[in-house]
């Protein structure tokens, strides 16, 4: 894996400084939304507020796309099969949850579920990235 | 698959960072290619060929598995 800012290719140096703005957008729309909420009246205006921080992820994913489309071809491969095996695996997890619900065997909110299944997704493509990386070293 | 890339960018006295910057690919690609770790598309193998002005056929070997 890359060890510092200076070792990375220069398709993802200028993907981690174009992805700087919208992750601060991000953070701040969820961080900001709660007490937006309070203000909003209506359904309408709620479920507007309720996902602006989607606005803050889909930029980070648009340049994420830009990213894969600048650079080279076995980076691009690292990439596509790091989400390809996490998004397996969130998919796998979320089964399982669907399945130990539908059985009565978990209690657990949507809020839980959904928080997990980020988490995961995001440690999956960490790991698997790092290992492909530390493979074509 | 084995390639002579190795030999044929020392005999340039290219660095892997160099000859990653003239194909416009990243040196971890370079290495990987280098120890046989990763075949190159056939755009990039044309790019190489291109640049060392040599045949694809000499400088990528086919291996038979068997």
């Amino acid at each position: 894996m890359a060890s510092s800012f200076f070792d990375m290719s220069p398709a993802l140096k200028r993907y981690y400084r174009r992805s700087a703005l919208p992750l601060a957008a991000w953070v701040l729309l969820v961080a900001g939304r709660k007490p937006l909420l309070a203000l909003a009246d209506g359904v309408a205006g709620k479920m507007a507020l309720a996902l602006l921080p989607l606005l803050g992820m889909a930029w980070i994913c648009w340049e994420y796309v830009r990213f894969l489309r600048e650079c080279d071809e076995l980076e691009r491969r690292i990439e596509q099969l790091a989400m390809a095996w996490s998004v397996g695996m969130s998919l796998l997890a979320a089964t399982a949850v669907l399945l130990l619900h539908d059985a009565d065997a978990v209690r657990w909110s949507g809020t839980q579920v959904c928080g997990g299944l980020l988490l995961l997704q995001c440690f999956a493509y960490a790991v698997v990235r790092w290992w492909l990386h530390w493979r074509y070293r | 698959m084995n390639n002579r890339l190795r030999e044929l960018r020392e005999r340039q006295g290219w660095s892997q960072g160099e000859l990653a910057e003239q194909l416009e690919v990243s040196r971890q690609t370079i290495n990987a290619l280098e120890t046989g770790k990763y075949d190159p598309s056939l755009p990039l193998a044309f790019r190489i060929a291109h640049l060392f002005k040599q045949p694809i056929e000499k400088i990528f070997l086919y291996a038979d598995p068997a």
